[in-house]
């Protein structure tokens, strides 16, 4: 939102030099920065709305009206008026992980681009190296959350802490695998123009949007193996229902919930702001692999992806209203089959190009 | 990229993804089904390999091949298989040696050794670089052309090996796949499954060369590996046989 005025104006020109297609400086006015700033303030507005539509999916699904689709907002607007009680046991890590946790999700909105199709378009903060900045965020607020539980000294929001640790270990790699075959499956068929760095989200993007019939007809195996380990990813990461179940709050399976168990207050509603934030910038990570939207005009082309995203949301609540949540001995070989499918794309990938 | 190139790709890619759900599945039910499902997309497979634009394999022997090839791995081994698991009356792998996630990284670690050792590997020239198909034995089968008349678009040397760079890394890691599952599962009816994706692997390597190979071999493989499975259903048979009877003995003699 406004952060990009705080930051020294050195740091911005260099950011916009980064993001400027090789040569065609742009001047970097506000109205420049005001358009860069639509993506993130889109993803602040509307991420919730996108629990709202899982939810209601779910509740017609099953037959039922279901609650509004603006619940998610009522609830953040309840929690946020709220006080917080914390227990004496608990220390300041306690404190500062729901807001470690919602400023590194505001960080990741600003790496991940939003349907612009141009280097200019893209991602506010895009720059080489970004991708693996975006799994190290995720870590980080991994870690914050996790410190939080383990400072609670409950046993079982240990418990919680454990598996959350655990199911990451084995979704980080599938992420960051699968991005990097996605990098080198684009790099293979365009020659990339590195001013945006390699391994950069608004690279791939820009570069897939711009040529996806070819990019996709090409690569097709590897970047569909690719959305499928990513979809696995987004459920895990997002603590969604074959991995973990969202709405269950006392039960001995659940694994996210049970760390956020003694939150409460306006904390209980950074967490919850901070998920689906981080529901939103996957779910945006995936439909810019899948749906690259290039239509010619930035405006359409933000609302299709939005519209993508909203996609990716009732797709989630189609997949939670036909399975069940997994055992708990079967979750981690999910996660592993994801794994071996990034894998799988990135040695097909090297394979493609390793051969004359 | 045309079509199919693309499905040859799809069909290997296939085959090397059941590769690595059978190491994840322990229900032998699951496996067997797998494996038949292999057995068809292998069958499918002659029909997407192509040799410079031409299709190879539209004579009538092949597609008599690949007839019985899906019929026999897709239907018939598999058939046998349930009525073994029937007789056998074992359902499920209790433990294997190596659990099923860690199986299943160890099959991802096999596959990147393949298409590493698949990158090595360098196919044999083509044994005749003439425009007659050599796998046109006798004179019922007219040769075709292999190469389009002169001022076609294709450029491809003569002798030149023309195969989708999945045909030998996938061949390979099914074999090593097959191997690991022999190792691993303790029952015998999962040994037979691995033995059966060994010969699946084996198939593949046998279409890749299939441009040289007598139809002969092929045909050998098949009939091993169908008397291997008679024989292995047999003996899996009498092994529960002989083990129930000893456990009951073992039980009236503990009542004693």
């Amino acid at each position: 939102m406004k952060m990009e005025m705080c930051v020294p104006s050195s740091w911005i020109s260099s950011c916009g030099g980064l993001l400027a297609a090789g040569g065609a400086a742009s001047e970097l006015t506000w109205s420049r920065i005001a358009v860069q700033c639509v993506p993130t303030m889109l993803a602040l507005a509307l991420s919730p709305l996108m629990l709202g539509i899982i939810n209601r999916t779910k509740a017609v699904m099953a037959g039922r009206q279901g609650p509004p689709m603006f619940q998610p907002y009522y609830d953040l607007a309840k929690l946020l008026g709220k006080g917080a009680v914390y227990s004496r046991t608990t220390t300041w890590i306690f404190r500062a992980g729901p807001i470690v946790g919602l400023a590194v999700m505001l960080m990741a909105t600003l790496l991940v681009p939003l349907g612009g199709s141009s280097d200019e378009d893209a991602a506010p903060l895009g720059f080489g190296g970004d991708l693996i900045l975006l799994a190290y965020l995720l870590g980080l607020a991994r870690f914050f959350m996790v410190a939080a539980a383990l400072d609670t000294g409950s046993a079982f929001c240990g418990m919680g802490a454990s598996r959350e640790v655990f199911y990451s270990a084995l979704a980080e790699p599938a992420l960051l695998m699968g991005l990097a075959a996605t990098e080198r499956a684009i790099g293979r068929y365009y020659v990339l123009d590195h001013s945006g760095g390699m391994l950069s989200l608004s690279e791939i993007h820009v570069v897939l949007s711009n040529d996806a019939g070819t990019i996709w007809a090409q690569g097709a195996l590897i970047l569909a193996l690719v959305a499928v380990s990513l979809v696995v990813v987004l459920l895990s990461e997002n603590s969604r229902i074959p991995i973990d179940d969202p709405k269950t709050h006392l039960e001995l399976t659940m694994i996210h919930e049970v760390m956020v168990l003694d939150h409460g207050g306006p904390d209980l509603a950074f967490i919850l702001y901070a998920k689906a934030l981080k529901l939103w910038v996957l779910s945006a990570l995936l439909v810019g692999l899948v749906v690259p939207a290039n239509t010619g005009s930035l405006g359409l082309n933000i609302a299709i992806t939005v519209l993508a995203i909203f996609g990716v949301a009732f797709l989630v609540g189609m997949i939670e209203s036909v399975m069940a949540r997994l055992r708990l001995p079967r979750v981690p070989q999910l996660l592993v089959a994801a794994m071996a499918l990034a894998g799988l794309a990135l040695v097909l990938e090297y394979r493609e190009v390793a051969a004359p | 990229v045309n079509t199919m190139d693309f499905l040859t790709d799809l069909a290997l890619l296939f085959v090397i993804l059941i590769n690595l759900t059978m190491l994840a599945s322990s229900r032998i039910v699951t496996c067997i089904r797998l494996v038949a499902i292999q057995g068809m997309s292998l069958g499918l497979l002659p029909f997407f390999l192509t040799e410079q634009g031409q299709n190879l394999f539209v004579t009538r022997r092949l597609i008599i091949i690949a007839v019985v090839t899906f019929v026999v791995k897709g239907f018939i081994l598999p058939r046998m298989l349930t009525r073994a698991l029937r007789l056998a009356d074992v359902r499920h792998e209790i433990e294997p040696l190596i659990g099923h996630s860690a199986s299943v990284l160890i099959g991802v670690m096999l596959l990147a050794l393949s298409f590493w050792m698949g990158s090595r590997f360098q196919l044999p020239e083509l044994a005749r670089s003439d425009t007659v198909l050599p796998i046109s034995g006798g004179a019922e089968h007219q040769p075709q052309p292999k190469t389009p008349a002169p001022g076609g678009a294709t450029t491809a040397e003569p002798g030149k090996r023309h195969l989708s760079n999945l045909v030998i890394p996938a061949a390979l890691s099914t074999i090593l796949i097959g191997m690991f599952l022999i190792v691993i599962r303790k029952k015998a009816l999962n040994q037979v499954i691995g033995y059966l994706l060994m010969e699946n692997g084996i198939y593949i390597f046998g279409v890749a060369l299939a441009y040289d190979e007598p139809i002969l071999i092929e045909l050998g493989v098949l009939l091993d590996v169908f008397v291997a499975v008679f024989v292995m259903g047999i003996t899996i048979f009498h092994i529960s046989r002989t083990f129930d009877h000893i456990d009951t003995t073992l039980l009236t003699n503990l009542k004693d």
